[in-house]
């Protein structure tokens, strides 16, 4: 009787299961060929970034060590971030309401088992993609220094995957009330790129004291950060003054490790519970 | 008219003859010149070395009672498994003068001891250091490739994540022949020293022979040389008129007296670095040897084996599976 009712149980865990993985096998076939080429761009960036300029002009100087090599290296990973999550994760909401595809799918299957076997097909690809980023990077970078890769090359893909875990819900947010796919990209870039910037250069100009923890631009430096080798500890090591002419400006250099997390998890959970809320009460 | 044409034949066959003497001449000359020029080998990246071999009791036999490894050496080059890594940043074109090399082969600067000099004194000798005064002497300055790079002493543990050395430099003297002028310079400039050292009270500056100078570059962990390597050795035992030393190929050998005669084995990678260094007793059995450590590559080379074998196994199950749906 007891192994009956765990079988009923198990059947249903299954057959609620099944709607997500079955979204999100059909993301991955339907994403693929974006997954290639971003793929594709984020390995031939880290060769044309870190590898040609050292192979190809003897007088360009390697950086001293691996970690270093890695810092330099990582600058990219934050556009190519921001680009993919807008490009895979814009149309996770929107695309069902202005294609009309809504009208066959929600009737069938639960929407928001839908959202989440595509938001999480979606990741997953966007994971392969920043995977394949790290692995070209870290192959190069055992080929000019060595092994074994260094162990806080680790961290900074764990916190890279944290900042896009982050960026992808921001996405997902605005893709929950806008009305088309190419909007969502357009907005959103322009948002993570252009606004966030110009937002956290106001507030260092206005409020130089004030550290922009609020901002992903500011926290995702940490990616790159977290390879210095005596990662600083104290407020006053993580930023750097700079005066000219009795105009005073302050450089925030990276936010602190355990601030970082909490900003991207907030970002997270925020975005994804209002793109929840919208979704539901929004009518196709 | 016969005569005169014929003297015109004889005319044009000189010419020819001259004409063809002269291109052959200049191909010649031009072969000859190509033959004596050098081309550096070294390449960016790290190289890794291994203390492989280390026999104490042998060595305090044979090499010095005194001095062990790790004096000529650095680090824990005494001890076996001991590693030491150089990472080359980049290569760029210099020149050096006799101060560069005081500074970075003879490091003279080493030889001053401080504390048996009061301040007058240690002011005055070195001023017969400083750059000013040994330029205007020695102002001749010889055309070399700089390779800036990275050191790590030998270790027994993992390395540290910072080098040991930073900005070390690794000169390769685009003529072998300049190994020569600096250290006749150098001989010079050190008797010139010497007299003010001895009325110092403190030791003079060694005079070195060409022996000398091969072994002091070869334990100062710097000595790289251009391609073609083996006309470039030849020609640096010529002009240093080394008697002990002589070339097989890529490996310099060098015989050296200590506790007893030695040979010293220095061979040179394909980037002209020293690859292998072996120290030997007469009855050739090795006291001393460090080694190119390459696990490094292997693994990566292994690892990219396995993973285009991967790609490739995913790739024709992929068409497989293709062809059977079809």
């Amino acid at each position: 009787m007891q192994l009956l009712e765990k079988n009923e149980k198990y059947e249903q865990y299954y057959l609620a299961a099944l709607p997500v993985v079955t979204t999100y096998i059909f993301e991955l076939k339907k994403q693929w060929k974006k997954f290639v080429i971003f793929t594709i761009m984020a390995i031939s960036f880290v060769i044309l970034l870190s590898h040609l300029p050292y192979a190809l002009i003897p007088d360009n100087p390697l950086p001293d060590t691996q970690a270093d090599y890695f810092q330099s290296g990582l600058n990219f990973i934050i556009l190519l971030t921001i680009f993919g999550a807008c490009f895979f994760f814009s149309g996770i909401i929107c695309s069902e309401y202005s294609e009309k595809t809504g009208f066959i799918t929600f009737p069938i299957i639960n929407k928001y088992k839908l959202v989440v076997g595509k938001y999480l097909g979606a990741l997953t690809l966007m994971i392969g993609v920043i995977a394949a980023f790290y692995i070209a990077l870290g192959v190069l970078g055992i080929y000019w220094y060595g092994g074994p890769i260094n162990y806080r090359y680790y961290y900074s893909f764990g916190i890279a995957l944290l900042y896009l875990i982050a960026v992808s819900s921001f996405v997902t947010f605005f893709s929950s009330f806008m009305k088309s796919v190419n909007m969502t990209i357009v907005t959103t870039i322009m948002l993570l790129l252009i606004a966030n910037m110009i937002i956290d250069s106001l507030v260092i100009l206005l409020y130089p004291e004030f550290e922009p923890i609020y901002s992903l631009n500011h926290n995702s430096q940490l990616i790159s950060y977290i390879l210095v080798e005596d990662f600083p500890t104290k407020l006053e090591d993580r930023y750097e003054d700079l005066e000219f002419r009795n105009f005073h400006r302050r450089i925030w250099l990276t936010p602190t490790i355990e601030g970082a997390i909490t900003i991207f998890l907030l970002y997270t959970v925020i975005c994804l519970i209002v793109a929840a809320i919208i979704f539901k009460r929004r009518q196709l | 008219m016969a005569k005169l044409l014929k003297r015109d034949g004889v005319k044009r066959i000189s010419l020819g003859f001259f004409i063809l003497s002269t291109i052959l001449i200049g191909l010649c000359s031009n072969s000859m010149a190509a033959s004596t020029t050098y081309e550096p080998a070294l390449n960016k990246g790290t190289v890794v070395f291994k203390v492989d071999q280390y026999n104490e009791g042998k060595w305090e036999d044979t090499v010095d009672r005194e001095l062990e490894p790790d004096d000529y050496f650095d680090g824990d080059s005494d001890e076996i498994g001991a590693r030491s890594k150089i990472t080359i940043k980049n290569l760029a074109e210099y020149k050096w003068d006799l101060y560069d090399a005081l500074i970075f082969f003879f490091d003279v600067e080493s030889f001053i001891d401080e504390d048996a000099l009061n301040q007058t004194e240690l002011f005055y000798l070195l001023s017969f250091l400083s750059k000013d005064y040994v330029d205007a002497l020695y102002p001749e300055e010889h055309k070399v490739w700089e390779a800036l790079t990275v050191q790590w002493d030998f270790e027994t543990e993992e390395f540290d994540e910072s080098p040991d050395e930073k900005n070390y430099i690794l000169p390769i003297f685009q003529e072998p022949k300049y190994y020569r002028d600096l250290l006749d310079d150098y001989n010079k400039w050190a008797l010139g020293l010497n007299t003010t050292m001895l009325l110092l009270g403190i030791e003079p500056f060694p005079i070195l022979d060409g022996d000398d100078f091969l072994w002091l570059l070869i334990t100062s962990g710097i000595f790289t040389i251009a391609r073609p390597f083996n006309s470039y050795l030849t020609t640096l035992i010529d002009k240093l008129g080394s008697d002990d030393a002589e070339v097989k190929g890529n490996t310099l050998i060098l015989e050296r007296k200590g506790e007893e005669e030695y040979i010293v084995e220095v061979t040179f990678s394909d980037q002209g670095m020293q690859s292998s260094l072996v120290i030997k007793n007469d009855e050739g059995r090795v006291i001393y040897e460090i080694v190119q450590d390459n696990t490094d590559t292997i693994v990566l080379i292994v690892s990219g084996v396995i993973a285009a074998s991967i790609a490739g196994i995913i790739i024709v199950i992929m068409r497989r599976r293709k062809k059977f749906k079809q």
